[in-house]
């Protein structure tokens, strides 16, 4: 039904498929709380569609090696993430400062699904 | 090295918009410059989880106060795309007017405090009386003069009538007159020159890098253009240029958006000379049962991106790219080695909207440390009461 291009990918190739895709345009990067672990999308542009690379990471450990350094605009997108989800982008130099939460902001990442906290 | 740092925001009258700016400054130079982001939370993309469609539709389209409607047709795309749904010819035209519309008056708003950045308010008063203009065709085809709840999934609320197209082609009518008696005072004003020209400067290249988008990538001659990239609704039936400069300075990135609202004028007058005929069909109910889709729109500041993600009938995940969180991690660069002075005109030339950026923050959490309204009345207030 749905039209998305996804690519599932392996976490251990991922430097190689950033590699290949250094000289097209980043749009963003999503993460989303799947229950049991969490996805990555890395959305690039296409001459078609939007092209949407999927990593899947542990819950325990989420980490994935940061693209700030190809990809200068991921900066922000990754502190986001992190801010968010708690996704740890191994390399990212301001990862720790807040992006969008206060300074001070302890506790979960707002955006994980917290049906069983709530109940 | 540094002799101090100078702290501009988050409240600051040369910033329409909260946010601050960190600066080291050596005398009067910028040696190096901070962005601090999260002033103007809204939790949107928390909120929208778990809405059913309709309901994230209005959520949707009050994401920005400038650009609303390119918010809800970029989150319309999406529901339209999973449901494998082509919208009527009309229906395209009407969407098309709507945001260009949109565009005309995003970027007179932008102009206009442009020039009033750099003193010249006189300029500021003509550029807001005219875009009066436009929001008075807002109000009479939509019916909102801010928001235009005029989407619909699969659909419009409203169309169209032989009046309402006189009245849309008289109003640009005066627009277009006013503009080309302004591209005069643009191209010889020397203040408006002294100020601009050489400043704040991003190359092709590095506008590249940076994944620049719209009239800011457009003025550094890297085109983005989604219109023309990706054509959606019914920009492939159209026949517009996209408005590129080679200078990437301020100036540039002036006369871009200038341009770009006389070419949006044209866009709507052929838009309105070819609207085909047609019934547009009645708002109903839409039923996902699961699904995912991306889709861009080309808002006036650039490529406006949704990811959502829709789990029976509620939405799982709905990810917001603004062009602003696009652009703005390229101000620092800009900044340094400027001067204090020019520091409102820079972060004004990348025309940022810090409200469409900055949506998410934890609404209702039981172990929070955020103060909220009640903390702060009892610690701050509450000998008044």
């Amino acid at each position: 039904m749905s039209q998305i291009k996804i690519k599932e990918l392996k976490v251990e190739n991922f430097k190689k498929e950033i590699e290949d895709r250094k000289n097209r345009r980043l749009i963003a990067i999503s993460g989303v709380d799947q229950g049991n672990n969490f996805a990555v999308y890395y959305h690039f542009d296409d001459r078609e569609e939007v092209e949407n690379l999927k990593f899947t990471l542990s819950k325990d450990n989420p980490k994935i090696p940061t693209i700030v350094f190809d990809f200068p605009s991921s900066e922000l997108y990754e502190r986001e993430t992190h801010d968010f989800f708690g996704i740890e982008f191994e390399g990212n130099p301001r990862l720790k400062e807040k992006l969008f939460l206060p300074e001070d902001f302890k506790g979960k990442p707002p955006l994980l699904k917290r049906e069983n906290e709530d109940a | 090295m540094h002799d101090f740092s100078l702290p501009i925001g988050p409240i600051n009258p040369s910033i329409k918009e909260p946010t601050c700016i960190k600066l080291d400054l050596e005398g009067n130079t910028i040696m190096k410059a901070y962005l601090q982001l999260g002033y103007v939370h809204k939790g949107v993309e928390h909120l929208l989880e778990g809405k059913r469609i309709e309901q994230a539709l209005y959520i949707a389209q009050r994401i920005c106060g400038i650009c609303s409607f390119c918010h809800s047709n970029g989150f319309n795309q999406t529901i339209e795309k999973m449901l494998d749904y082509e919208p009527p010819k009309r229906v395209k035209y009407i969407r098309t007017l709507v945001t260009e519309l949109e565009r005309i008056q995003s970027h007179i708003l932008w102009m206009g405090f442009m020039f009033h950045e750099f003193g010249f308010d006189t300029m500021f008063q003509y550029l807001l009386r005219d875009r009066e203009h436009i929001l008075e065709v807002f109000e009479r085809v939509t019916g909102g003069r801010v928001h235009h709840a005029i989407n619909k999934p699969k659909t419009v609320r409203y169309d169209i009538d032989e009046k309402d197209i006189k009245f849309i082609l008289e109003k640009l009518k005066i627009i277009e007159k006013q503009f080309n008696k302004y591209l005069d005072i643009i191209k010889t004003d020397k203040v408006t020159k002294k100020r601009l020209i050489n400043v704040g400067i991003i190359k092709k290249q590095q506008a590249k890098r940076y994944c620049l988008v719209g009239p800011n990538a457009r003025a550094s001659n890297l085109n983005n253009d989604i219109r023309k990239k990706h054509p959606y609704d019914a920009y492939p039936y159209l026949d517009f240029d996209c408005i590129m400069d080679r200078q990437g300075d301020a100036y540039a990135r002036l006369i871009v958006r200038f341009m770009e609202v006389l070419e949006s004028i044209k866009i709507i007058r052929q838009l309105l000379k070819g609207l085909p005929e047609g019934e547009i069909p009645k708002p109903s109910l839409v039923f996902i049962k699961e699904g995912m889709a991306t889709s861009q729109v080309e808002a006036p500041r650039g490529e406006n991106f949704y990811f959502t993600i829709v789990k029976d009938n509620k939405l799982e995940r709905v990810k917001i790219r603004t062009p602003t969180f696009a652009v703005i991690n390229i101000l620092p660069i800009l900044l340094e080695n400027m001067v204090i002075g020019d520091v409102p005109v820079i972060l004004h030339s990348i025309d940022p909207c810090f409200s469409c950026m900055e949506r998410v923050i934890v609404v209702k959490d039981k172990k929070r440390e955020v103060m909220d309204e009640h903390a702060f009345l009892h610690k701050y207030c509450d000998h008044h009461h």
